[in-house]
Order: structure tokens, then sequence, then C-alpha cells
């Protein structure tokens, strides 16, 4: 008999690649994508290899526990979904990468994302105010509505999608601290501004923690890095369009700038952001 | 070709009794379901429990306050498609309407849009012929043939906004997704299936119907079966495999790439409609 605690394969647990919405996450599954990619081409941008889509996905939450989630209430959901984890980890022979913008949370006495089915989180962090102005243009709410959302603890998006389970974000500093402070498995803090100004370096550093051990490959490192600049991604949902763009808005790639928030952030937002995620923003060096 | 169609109505004829709190030789015990060789579980948060068991039908046992509408919800959902695996059917994840006798059928992932697609073509005169779950005989060797499924479709309200089509009875308290009856159905014999349409989430592109080809159509029609935990439980992969491969190698595939802004819905299901005319009977 088959149980979802009695592993298909070796149980070797998730890599949870986390970041609040925008703030690097495509990016970085598109380097790992284009690292461990066994071709010398790019990477589809719609259907990169080794990725396992998003955490919150009703894909694998139906599949998981055979029935439909959109039949099920929210509670029900939510009290569930730490056995969807638990199966996907169950399923992998090696450390599997799963993107996630849930925060952290206990559900009843479990975690939503329960260390037993996690390997490592690499959490993807970006200067919360271009992260403003970046979501504002994804979801085409108002840049003053998004530092409403960054700043409310009982933030929740995609409560209609038909495609992604409810996420819980909580506040921009509520979800940074849910995970970077959570004692459940090993997390790499990866800043965007990082990222930025040095693909390689931080991509090796991803890669070392979600498979400890591996010879990292400089020459892979350079592929990856190349086939996912910026200007690339851009041209791919050019020609062949992106399954996760927002239907609010008419790219998903836009600009990729860090420190481009002064055009679009007024004082008085900027002063709210600042107000609310002061702590959270010294930690993390953004100024 | 009446067997599998009575065959699954027999099997699913519902009652109400008490219900086991676990199966005798499980192949596979899940925090929801249990599946044995010829028994299925399926135990909600609820409280509302399905058992079935070959050649004794299902038998539920629900707590205080479960309307019957939640109960059909799950019998017509989980539990029908376990007793179709359970019977030698062949269940898939998708719905269908029928042209001139033949089936066209549209399969994805929940929220693909599958039931908001066939209740719009009804609009367009195609009867829908079965809503998520499309049951197939496959006892005869040349073809697979469709069972038609129940009366009702279930929609989001967004969907009903789409459809201009009036709300039913919430499937359950709290949900906004509404039975639904169909502007227009066929549920009376079993039918040929004619095609299967996969319904991929939106590229950002313009609408496009495209053949399948290659080893994408396997991957593809294997993700087509309805729940497939169901069905990994009971029959080894090679099995599974050389199904999908017999399904694919029968019908024609296709893939419906189309955006999904509300202003264009209409313009997407006239693309569908006149493909499905096209195609003939």
């Amino acid at each position: 008999m088959a149980t979802d605690q009695a592993p298909a394969g070796s149980g070797a647990g998730i890599n949870w690649l986390v970041s609040y919405p925008k703030s690097g996450n495509t990016w970085m599954r598109m380097l790992l994508a284009n690292y461990f990619g066994e071709t010398e081409q790019a990477q589809d941008i719609n259907r990169a290899g080794i990725l396992h889509g998003i955490a919150a996905s009703r894909e694998h939450f139906d599949r998981a526990l055979g029935i439909s989630s959109s039949d099920l209430s929210a509670a029900e959901v939510a009290g569930l979904r730490p056995h969807v984890h638990a199966h996907l980890a169950a399923q992998a022979d090696r450390p599997i990468w799963i993107k996630v913008h849930d925060a952290q949370q206990a559900i009843g006495d479990d975690w939503l994302f329960p260390p037993r089915s996690s390997h490592a989180v690499v959490y993807l962090i970006r200067h919360p105010l271009d992260v403003a102005v970046s979501y504002a243009f994804h979801t085409g709410q108002s840049v003053a509505g998004t530092v409403d959302t960054m700043c409310r603890s009982d933030t929740v998006i995609a409560e209609r999608s038909p495609h992604q389970l409810p996420q819980r974000l909580g506040s921009w500093s509520d979800h940074v601290a849910s995970w970077v402070d959570q004692a459940g498995c090993p997390v790499c803090v990866i800043r965007y501004e990082d990222m930025l100004a040095d693909p390689a370096g931080q991509l090796a550093r991803a890669i070392a923690c979600g498979r400890p051990g591996l010879r990292i490959d400089p020459l892979r490192i350079a592929h990856a890095v190349e086939q996912s600049r910026f200007d690339r991604l851009q041209a791919a949902e050019d020609a062949h369009g992106f399954r996760e763009r927002s239907e609010k808005s008419p790219r998903f790639f836009r600009r990729g700038l860090a420190n481009a928030w002064h055009e679009h952030l007024n004082a008085d937002l900027e002063r709210r952001m600042r107000a609310v995620h002061h702590a959270m923003m010294s930690r993390f060096g953004y100024e | 070709m009446l067997t599998g169609m009575r065959l699954l109505a027999e099997e699913t004829a519902l009652r109400e009794g008490p219900t086991p709190d676990a199966l005798e030789h499980p192949l596979l015990v899940t925090p929801l379901f249990a599946i044995a060789a010829d028994a299925f579980l399926l135990s909600l948060p609820n409280g509302l429990r399905f058992h079935y068991r070959k050649k004794a039908g299902v038998v539920c046992s629900r707590s205080a306050g479960i309307s019957d509408a939640e109960v059909e919800l799950f019998h017509q959902g989980s539990v029908y498609g376990a007793v179709a695996w359970l019977n030698g059917l062949v269940p898939l994840h998708a719905s269908a309407v029928t042209h001139e006798g033949r089936l066209h059928a549209f399969t994805g992932p929940s929220g693909a849009g599958k039931s908001t697609l066939c209740a719009a073509l009804a609009q367009r005169g195609l009867p829908v012929f079965a809503d998520d779950v499309l049951v197939l005989d496959l006892s005869d060797p040349a073809r697979p043939v469709g069972l038609p499924g129940h009366k009702r479709l279930k929609l989001w309200d967004d969907a009903l906004e789409m459809t201009d089509l009036d709300r039913g009875q919430a499937v359950r308290d709290g949900l906004a997704k509404y039975f639904v009856a169909p502007p227009l159905s066929d549920l009376s014999a079993p039918l040929p299936l004619a095609s299967l349409t996969f319904l991929d989430p939106p590229s950002g592109r313009e609408a496009s119907l495209t053949d399948c080809h290659g080893a994408q159509r396997l991957n593809r029609m294997l993700s087509a079966f309805y729940r497939p935990r169901y069905i990994e439980a009971l029959q080894p992969a090679v099995e599974r495999f050389a199904l999908a491969m017999r399904l694919v190698h029968q019908l024609p595939t296709r893939i419906f790439d189309r955006p999904r802004d509300r202003d264009r819905f209409d313009g997407n299901v006239d693309v569908m409609a006149a493909a499905i005319r096209a195609a003939g009977g």
C-alpha cells in the first residue's frame, strides 16, 4: 500500500524559490532552468525545464488530493495544502524547485510549507519601493493601492484565480520575516540588486543552496546568464507571449531595473513605505 | 453500447447509510481518498463521506447541515470518476459538446475554462454532452465512445457573466460556483468521440487552434485522465501509457490557446464553434 508518507521517490524534498511578487523570482527560475537544461538552446519561458510550477497551483492540489480545489472552501483548501507539499516532496528523487509567493505560516499544528517536505529556501528580496512600482504595473492597480497592499498584514492574492489557490502574503515585511527567520530548513537570501550586479555569482549561490555538493560548472553558469538576459526574456515574451503575464499589463518583463521607483512613487507613498518597512529595509541594506 | 452506460448508472447509484473509516486492502491512502482494486472511499473535511464497493453501489454519510447540492457535487465528480476507473471505463477530465452525432471534447486542469466554453458553444447550437468528467467506453476497439454526463453544468459567477446564463443553486454555501442548466444538451445516448482539444493557459497571443503532434500528445493525454492518482494506483505505468497511446492514435488532438480577456471571449468561442462545424459529423 502506498501513502503520501511513504515516498514514491527518495523523498528528497523541495527547494522553495520564494519571493514577494515582482522580486526576481521569474528571472532566477529562468537562470536555473538554463543552467540545468541539457541543451545549448535557451529554455522556453513558458515551459522552462526542471521547475515544477508554483506551489499554489490548483493543478498540483487537485492532482495530489484527487479532488477539485474549486469545490472546497478557502479554509478547507488552506488546511489541506501541507499534504500537497508532502506529496510533491515524496515524489522527488532529488530536490525539486518550486516557486512560492505565500508567506510561511502555521496551519493548525503544521506549517504551510512543512520542514519535513522542505530541502532549502532560496529567498529573493528586492527594494520594496521598486517592488511597489513593478507590482503596480503588473496588476494594473494604482501605485497608491499597491503601497497599501504591501503595508497591510491581511493581504491575500489570487483569491479569484482559476489557476492558483489564494495566497496570504501579509505585508512586505511580514513576508520577508516569515521566511528568513524560520528555522525549519536552510535559507539563502538573494537580493535582486545583487543579481543585477553579479548574476553569475548569485546563481551559483542559489545552486549551492539547493543542490549542495553538486560541482558548479562555470561554463553552464555563463550559458545560463547569457540565455536569461533581460532583453532576451523580453524578446521571447514579444515573440511567444508569456503565460504569467497579467491581463492588466501589456508585458511581464517591463524594465527590470533597480532604483527606478523615483519616477513613480510620490513623497507621501515613499514616507508610508519607509515608516512601515523601515526595520526590514535597514536589515537588508535598502536605503 | 448501452452496456457501459447502464453499468455506470447502476454502479454510481447513490444511497445514504453508514460508511467505513477505512478500506480493506487499499492500494493507496491519501488524506482525502483511499482506493482499492474494488472499492473507493472519499472523506471530505466537512464530514461528508462516500464509500463505493463494486456491485454494491455508492453509500454516502453526512454530518448535519450538508446539503443535497454538496452531495451531488462530489458524487458527480470524484466519486463518479473513481467508479468509472474501477469498472474498466476511462474518465477524462473533459467537457464535451455534440455535433452531427459525434463528440468534441475539451480538456485542461480546473480553471482552464472547459465548462464555460461548453456553455457558450451550447448557446451557438452545439448541445452539451458532459461537463468536467467525460467517461469513455473503449470496448469497441475501433473508436472511443463517450457516455452521456449529467444534466447540469457548474459555473463560476464570472462565467455566468460572460455567458449571460441564469444562476442556479450554489454548489456549496459560500462558494460563488453554481449549478446551471445548459441552454442545450444531448444526453440521450453514447456517441463516438471525434476530437479532443487541450485548453492551454493563455500565452497572450491571439486565439489559435493548432494540431498537437509528437511526444507532447502522449504527455498531454496522460494528464487528461481524470484524477490521475486513481488510475496510477490501479494500473501499472505500462498499461496507462498503452491506454494513452491508443487514444492519441485514434483521436485528432488540438491545442487551443486563447486570450482570457472578457472582451475577446465571444470571438474565442466563435473560433471553436467554426472549427467543430468545419470538422463535420
